[in-house]
């Protein structure tokens, strides 16, 4: 009998552990804010929409490098000390240079670690910016539209036949 | 621990560990202000060859550098000393480079001596301070000033060289506890460090030579060493240690013979002995020391086995079994270390080794030991020179020291009266990166930059047998509001005026620099300079043409020390 009770006492924690598991692999557990205040209203609808600058203008490094970049300070300013210096806004981007301080943006998009991701090698295989980032030029704040899951990203490469071979991206 | 809490423990654990992987809020994304001049792309590094100077081994090092963060340091395969490998002490440069500790600005002292309170100060501030302690030693009868350093090489020892003799009593004092320059003076009075073709012999004693650690060069002789063992197909080198010590390098001989400290020299006079016996020894080079076999024998002939194994305290049996092994087997080797060199008896064991090699016919030959001239010889000074400094410290003729990248009051142990006699020097004034013992008694300190934020040349103390100058280059900016030692001497030069700034005109350390190896360089003294210094900084140094051989001083053999010297350390008793 206390056999049987223990028996019964061990499936149902067993039961319970692989329950809770499988929930959370399928809960969407990503709590993370998908359009974040940034400390400075930077807006893509005016830069890429309006004023129609090209991507790499600012995010530099995407054809040379695994990583994008965010411009640099200096960047901004090499336009902003300029064009529209009395709106709040730019005011406070030039305090930011004045006390020598980086912008902290809020960062959108980001991978685990065990992830390698070439932006270089996606823009030779010609896919869009807005594959994974959306329709920025419409977008007056930044939202992540992806979810970046390796479930999607698998998803691409079956469809564009690029390999998915585990080396592929986990290197 | 009782199986329940061991369950209730592993169980919060998992759990902890599970919470601990959920994703948090969005992180930052942190841009720069301007961007590096040479230009970076993130996620791609650059790597700079550079030189190590956490020993004074020399190594050569890449550095990998990314978004204008040094990460990662690696050994120079086109370094002639370390050849593409590096020790973890040259590995853990980086964390010298960003350790929290760092001191970050020059510092005056604000509190007692000893507490560790300063003030931070500006470099004008620090220089002008400095300036003012230095200016009255330039008088002809003024008391008596002390550079520290460790033995220095290349253009930064020139320039200190320079600095300090223009202070009438100004001395500098070059000492380091992992300084191998002992051997140049110690074995066959040569000018240059040997190097020991550990590769091709056959037969290895050491001496109390922990060379797989600090000897000379951990990196070099590692490389060595398992060539020794495992690069012939036929052959495994043999290797027999001898010291007191179980040490790493002791752990990895064949046997090891733990005879009492300041014995060891002992079982080398019981080898030199049967080779005599056995007429086994190399003839041609005793006959060029200008060595007497009878005067020999004569001297070594109490040496039996049974003798050695008394003044040693080694079993009978392994005794005779490395004596045995050390005369039949050749090429055969024996070096020897700071085990020896540092008893009182060291000149007469280091004697006896060397004696021993004479007979093995070792010298510049395969598998033997290869004296060469070296590129540069340092000022280093010897443990009594120190004791004599600390004499004239008891005595207040000394009244300032300048530290330079050495700790003495650590390294030193407190009998011999360092530390009493520096904490009540008037004024100490050190260049340190870190609060240390040393640094601690300091009234004004003027942090250096560290390692991968230098310039520098780097002539390695393991002697290598072509001639090697590895230069060091900043490979980020700093990371504090740090100045090179050579920049600041010259600052100071120009602050305290007169012959001093007419004798060290130049603006920075670099320019010294470039001026020095101009000379020291043939690459450099063509048109394309400043193209030949690219390529000289982007292999890591100029590595030229073989060195000639050294000089050996064969008088130093011509009366072998009598054997009643060596009883001086009968028993271990030293």
């Amino acid at each position: 009998m206390k056999k049987l009770l223990l028996t019964l006492v061990l499936l149902c924690v067993t039961g319970l552990l692989l329950g809770g598991l499988t929930l959370l692999y399928h809960l969407p557990l990503d709590t993370r804010d998908r359009s974040p205040q940034q400390p400075l209203p930077f807006s893509h609808l005016q830069h890429a929409g309006d004023l129609q600058i090209d991507c790499r203008f600012c995010h530099r490094h995407a054809e040379t490098g695994p990583v994008a970049g965010v411009p640099d300070l200096d960047l901004c300013l090499s336009c902003h000390r300029h064009i529209a210096t009395d709106k709040p806004t730019i005011q406070q981007l030039a305090g930011y240079w004045d006390r020598q301080e980086p912008v902290p943006w809020v960062r959108l998009h980001q991978l685990p670690d065990h992830v390698y991701f070439p932006h270089h090698l996606h823009l030779r295989a010609q896919v869009e910016c807005s594959y994974c980032h959306g329709q920025v030029e419409n977008m007056a704040q930044m939202q992540r539209i992806a979810s970046l899951k390796m479930g999607w990203c698998l998803n691409c490469h079956r469809q564009n036949q690029a390999s998915i071979d585990c080396w592929a991206c986990h290197m | 621990m009782k199986r329940r809490s061991f369950l209730q423990l592993g169980g919060m654990s998992l759990a902890t560990s599970m919470l601990a992987g959920c994703r948090k809020g969005n992180e930052k994304l942190i841009p720069f202000l301007v961007p590096p001049d040479d230009g970076i792309t993130p996620g791609t590094a650059n790597y700079y060859a550079s030189a190590c100077r956490q020993c004074p081994a020399g190594c050569g090092i890449l550095v990998r550098v990314s978004e204008g963060r040094a990460k990662k340091v690696e050994g120079n395969p086109r370094h002639p000393v370390n050849q593409g490998k590096l020790c973890a002490r040259g590995q853990a440069m980086l964390q010298e480079l960003y350790h929290p500790d760092r001191i970050s600005q020059p510092l005056i002292r604000s509190g007692p001596r000893g507490s560790g309170q300063y003030q931070p100060v500006s470099w004008e501030v620090a220089l002008k301070q400095l300036v003012e302690d230095l200016s009255p030693y330039l008088a002809a009868d003024s008391p008596g000033m002390v550079l520290f350093s460790p033995p220095l090489r290349g253009s930064l020892a020139t320039l200190s060289k320079e600095f300090i003799s223009q202070f009438p009593n100004g001395e500098q004092l070059a000492w380091e506890p992992l300084q191998p320059d002992w051997l140049a003076q110690g074995m066959f009075g040569a000018r240059g460090n040997p190097d020991y073709d550990l590769e091709n012999t056959q037969y290895l004693l050491s001496f109390g030579a922990d060379f797989l650690e600090t000897h000379l060069s951990p990196v070099r002789y590692g490389q060595a060493f398992g060539q020794m063992r495992q690069a012939r197909p036929t052959v495994r080198g043999r290797f027999s240690y001898i010291g007191p010590r179980l040490s790493m390098t002791a752990a990895s001989a064949d046997r090891w013979l733990p005879a009492k400290p300041g014995s060891e020299w002992a079982l080398a006079l019981g080898i030199v002995r049967r080779l005599l016996q056995s007429q086994s020894y190399d003839a041609a080079t005793v006959k060029a020391a200008g060595l007497s076999i009878t005067t020999i024998e004569a001297q070594v002939e109490t040496y039996t086995e049974e003798r050695v194994a008394e003044l040693t305290g080694v079993p009978l049996a392994d005794v005779r079994t490395t004596i045995d092994e050390a005369v039949s087997i050749s090429p055969a080797l024996a070096i020897a270390g700071e085990m020896l060199a540092w008893q009182s008896n060291a000149a007469e064991a280091l004697a006896a080794v060397e004696l021993l090699n004479v007979l093995f016919g070792n010298l510049n030959r395969p598998g033997g030991i290869y004296y060469t001239e070296p590129t540069s010889k340092p000022a280093t000074n010897s443990y009594p020179d120190l004791n004599r400094l600390i004499g004239r410290m008891q005595d207040e003729k000394v009244q300032l020291a300048l530290i330079h990248a050495s700790n003495p009051a650590y390294s030193l142990p407190p009998s011999s009266g360092f530390q009493q006699a520096f904490s009540k020097l008037p004024r100490i004034i050190s260049f340190a990166s870190f609060l240390d013992e040393t640094s601690l008694q300091a009234d004004l300190i003027l942090p250096d930059h560290s390692n991968l934020e230098s310039w520098g040349d780097l002539i390695p103390a393991a002697a290598t047998r072509s001639e090697v100058i590895g230069l060091m280059q900043p490979v980020v900016k700093p990371v504090h509001d740090t100045r090179a030692f050579g920049d600041v001497l010259l600052a100071t030069a120009k602050g305290l005026g007169g012959r001093i700034a007419k004798k060290l005109p130049e603006q920075s350390y670099l320019q010294w620099l470039e001026k020095e190896l101009g000379e020291r360089i043939p690459d450099l003294a063509g048109a394309d300079k400043q193209q030949q210094m690219d390529r000289l900084l982007q292999q890591g140094g100029w590595f030229g043409p073989p060195s000639k051989p050294s000089r050996i001083d064969w008088l130093r053999l011509a009366a072998p020390p009598a054997a009643a010297q060596f009883n001086a350390c009968r028993g271990g008793s030293v």
